[in-house]
């Protein structure tokens, strides 16, 4: 993927290991959604040949696209995080400067962080609760659960990190 | 005084003569006439929760009371599967056997177990209706594009030859409409709120031999019950009481409604004779049964009690 | 709580966040969240990973990336130039007729995406700097595209039409139909704005004359080259048309138009532009990832912020608020209609639509309206959110393709569309028609 931010830019040492591996971490998962996202296009035109050419039923189709795009937007959200992507109201940090909107820019990132942080760790709790209850989807296909809400787990801990690498990245 | 105030959450249009809808707001309006310090705020149409976050919300005690088809918390429990199993019920008069039977003692133990109580009991009768032909014996299925309301059904009507498309029922009409689908099985309330008469042809009332019943109680949370005081519980039983004999004698007459305006509206109205029935089930326990027995511990026994009532 | 004081909490909270520039996603989240904790305790912060999943796995929300992806893989090809190029061919003899065909590419997009960003940005490439290198004052170059990117959402596909759809269960299929007529009707507007836009510039070393002059000489040097222009966009058009075909004429649900339409989109931009290499197709995941992943979060959290609000009572009490006024119907739409305008200043369409939708549906059907007609209402409103501050998505996507034209400029080029969409609401309400004859028509 492309991404916005300069090399050079990056801080060395620990801090800029620690923003270089994020970003690593960052656009591999947005490859592994832009692959789910294909592969949730390719099994709805899949699913429309079955019905509708070969007047077929379709059990898991429905249900697998909507696990894989869903899986596909969260993975994808410490990427879109990493080029700036989340849309903002920047009017006023903009119309500051110096330390003012240095302290803004840093509020509104930990707000950020905070929400995701807590997202993560709900997601983790959901993925925890529908594995050891064995949660299922209740149709007929029914698969378990715990697969499809593990994608959220994932993206939003990667997005909680990669917050942290737009701090660092901010204030150095 | 100290108010508790309970959160009642449903699915169903508020306000606008939906007999679930009734049925809990009867509740309320019973529950505050005891005067037991108790109220209870009704949120209609998925204002709070979503239909299928219901059941969740509820037994971690987030919600306190909800009206719901159990089959949406067959993911968690999937002994619910059995309360909306094709054939299980043949009649509201069969339902209210059931009722009192050791079937639904194995269904209730499993509520209990999850987190929940039963305030009242409510078995919503069906129709399936076609714009093809009419739906009586397997056969008349065959090749038909088929929308069926919950997964066993799915799987005994594929069994029988239908091709099967799930969507929600509000996106019915329009699928008729445009031709994706032929033929759709849903709720008698649903097939008169959606106007469905305007697109098929023929009807399948549920008569004395209906293949489609759904269990849809009103449960309160456990957690949330043990908090009440004695005259808090017994107010809320009285009231569960009342709307379930209120929901018994509406039901039936949702059925006559249903047949009244489809038949106004020039469709066709036929039922299943005894005969359609069995081959039916037949055709249920080589599928649906068979599944269901197969990945539910349990399951046999459940088939076994529920076809046990006469 | 008292759901008066928290609804102004709530409010000041979320006004505050988005303020000091937290992205709209995590602000709306943020403030349901601690709200919620607040008023029913810690469970709703364990369990909020269940709220917030369920309600955007499903189905119907497919839809949505999915027609961006097909609006991305059209923008990331070279179609959005040539089909610019052949309105060029047709248009460009017309005084002002650059900027009337610059509409024109858009409304013919916007019928390929279901994005308004994606819309502006996909023709906005093309054609602001061409517009600005015949001679075009900035402010017509940026509001002509500006406004005409929005169409996006109100020509089919549309974005907002499915979440519409989706939080009010009408039909999806109808919707988008309702759209066509007011849709077509707006960019006339927009046309007969630019002509006049294009009038008042005189003075500016007369752009038309420039641009008339200019055009004169491509289309003898490049008839041979557009037409073959033409003939590479014929393909993607047939795609659009065969979609409504599927969706009106029994194939397919939205959602899977969707896919098919993305899938095929895919293809033929690989196919046609012979966009093999991995770099492209790169490209366009890229830009279809970025949209819908912005867009599907601020959805989850415009979910979760209904919730919040529905869970602390202030939907319920504002609602009753506004149904106790018992005011006349016409006085309620216009309220309606300030209300929207204001939140649409601040917010996507996608957020408002969302967070409203459970207070409008109540009030806008027991006054006797129709939602369909509503839903066109609504979306021009949005419409005009999207070109106003502080938050514009397609102000954002104008200032990423022209740094350097003042948002001065930017501004007042784009504030008379704002009014002709001001008067596209007038007229719709004035002749419902505009919107209810085609689905009438079609679907009776
Ligand atoms: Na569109
Ligand atoms: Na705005």
């Amino acid at each position: 993927m492309e991404h916005s931010h300069t090399d050079a830019t990056t801080p060395g040492g620990l801090v800029g290991g620690y923003i270089r591996l994020m970003d690593r971490l960052s656009r591999a998962t947005a490859y592994l959604a832009a692959a789910l996202f294909i592969a949730g296009v390719v099994v709805v035109c899949q699913m429309v040949f079955v019905r509708y050419i070969l007047g077929m039923s379709t059990s898991w189709q429905t249900e697998f696209t909507v696990f894989s795009v869903t899986a596909a937007m969260l993975l994808g959200s410490p990427y879109v995080l990493m080029t700036g992507g989340h849309v903002a109201v920047t009017v006023l940090p903009d119309s500051l400067s110096g330390l003012p909107r240095r302290l803004m820019r840093l509020a509104a990132s930990l707000v950020g962080f905070g929400f995701c942080a807590a997202l993560a760790y709900a997601s983790w709790v959901y993925v925890a609760e529908a594995w050891h209850g064995g949660w299922t989807t209740g149709t007929v296909w029914n698969p378990p659960l715990w697969p499809a809400v593990l994608p959220m787990a994932v993206g939003s801990t990667l997005l909680t990190l990669q917050y942290v690498a737009e701090i660092m990245r901010g204030e150095v | 005084s100290a108010q508790t105030v309970l959160r009642a959450s449903h699915q169903f249009p508020g306000g606008q003569g939906d007999v679930r809808d009734e049925m809990v707001q009867m509740m309320a309006d019973k529950v505050a006439e005891a005067d037991v310090g108790l109220e209870i705020e009704v949120y209609p149409g998925q204002s709070l929760f979503k239909a299928k976050e219901q059941w969740g919300a509820l037994v971690r005690g987030r919600l306190d009371i909800t009206a719901l088809p159990l089959d949406y918390a067959s993911g968690r429990h999937p002994e619910f599967s059995a309360t909306l199993m094709p054939g299980l019920v043949r009649n509201h008069e069969h339902a209210q056997r059931l009722n009192d039977s050791e079937f639904m003692d194995m269904i209730k133990e499993v509520i209990q177990e999850g987190g929940a109580r039963v305030l009242a009991d409510a078995w919503l009768s069906g129709a399936f209706a076609s714009s093809q032909n009419c739906i009586t014996s397997p056969e008349t299925v065959e090749g038909q594009n088929f929308r069926a309301a919950g997964p066993a059904f799915e799987q005994m009507l594929e069994a029988a030859g239908a091709s099967i498309a799930s969507m929600p029922s509000s996106e019915i009409y329009t699928a008729m409409q445009t031709g994706v689908l032929d033929a759709a099985n849903t709720s008698s309330m649903s097939f008169i709120s959606y106007r469905l008469y305007e697109q098929v042809d023929c009807l399948t009332e549920p008569g004395e031999h209906a293949l489609w019943f759904m269990y849809e109680p009103v449960l309160i949370s456990e957690q949330v019950w043990q908090g009440l005081d004695e005259a808090q519980q017994q107010a809320l039983k009285a009231a569960g009481q009342e709307a379930e004999e209120f929901f018994a004698t509406e039901a039936a007459a949702i059925d006559q409604q249903m047949v009244e305006v489809f038949e106004e509206n020039g469709v066709e109205v036929v039922s299943m004779s005894e005969e359609d029935y069995n081959a039916w089930l037949e055709i249920a326990k080589q599928s649906s049964y068979k599944n269901f027995a197969d990945n539910v511990e349990n399951g046999q026994a459940l088939i076994d009690a529920a076809l046990a009532v006469e | 709580m008292d759901p008066v004081t928290a609804g102004i909490a709530v409010a000041i909270g979320l006004v505050v966040l988005m303020a000091i520039g937290t992205p709209i996603a995590f602000a709306l989240g943020g403030v349901s969240l601690v709200a919620l904790v607040a008023d029913r305790g810690v469970s709703e912060l364990t369990y909020f990973g269940e709220t917030f999943f369920d309600r955007i796995a499903e189905f119907g929300f497919v839809a949505i990336p999915m027609f961006i992806m097909m609006g991305a893989a059209v923008a990331s090809s070279p179609t959005g130039r040539d089909l610019y190029r052949s309105l060029d061919l047709w248009l460009g003899k017309l005084p002002g007729g650059l900027a009337i065909s610059n509409i024109g590419a858009c409304s013919i997009f916007a019928a390929l995406s279901g994005s308004s960003p994606a819309t502006c940005a996909a023709i906005g490439k093309m054609g602001i700097p061409e517009m600005r290198k015949r001679g075009y004052p900035d402010g017509v170059a940026a509001g002509c595209i500006a406004a005409g990117g929005t169409l996006g959402i109100l020509i089919p596909p549309s974005v907002t039409m499915i979440i519409y759809g989706i939080s009010t269960e009408t039909s999806i299929g109808r919707l988008f139909i309702a759209g066509v007529v007011p849709g077509f009707m707006l960019a006339g507007l927009f046309m007969v704005w630019t002509l006049i836009a294009c009038k008042l510039a005189g003075g500016y070393g007369n752009p038309m004359e420039i641009a008339s002059e200019s055009i004169k000489k491509t289309v003898r040097e490049n008839v041979d080259a557009n037409l073959k222009a033409l003939v590479r966009v014929l393909p993607f058009l047939g795609v659009v048309i065969g979609i409504l075909f599927a969706l009106y004429g029994g194939v397919a649900t939205p959602s899977e138009a969707a896919g098919v339409g993305a899938f095929l989109c895919l293809a033929l931009a690989i196919i046609i532009y012979r966009m093999w290499q991995v770099k492209p197709i790169k490209l366009i995941m890229r830009d279809s990832l970025r949209e819908s992943v912005m867009i599907m979060l601020i959805i989850a959290a415009a979910e979760v912020f209904a919730y919040a609000l529905s869970s602390l009572f202030i939907t319920q009490t504002v609602a009753g608020a506004i149904a106790d006024l018992e005011v006349n119907r016409w006085v309620l739409m216009g309220v309606v209609n300030v209300f929207l305008l204001v939140a649409g200043f601040f917010l996507p369409p996608v957020a408002v639509i969302v967070m409203t939708a459970p207070i409008l549906m109540p009030i806008i059907l027991s006054a006797n309206f129709d939602p369909y007609w509503f839903a066109v209402i609504l979306t021009i409103n949005l419409e005009i959110g999207l070109i106003t501050p502080p938050v514009g998505l397609n102000l954002f996507i104008i200032n990423s393709i022209a740094p350097d034209i003042s948002q001065r400029d930017v501004l007042m080029g784009s504030l008379p569309y704002a009014l002709c969409m001001v008067l596209a609401i007038l007229l719709l309400c004035l002749f419902p028609e505009i919107a209810l004859w085609l689905p009438n028509l079609l679907m009776g």
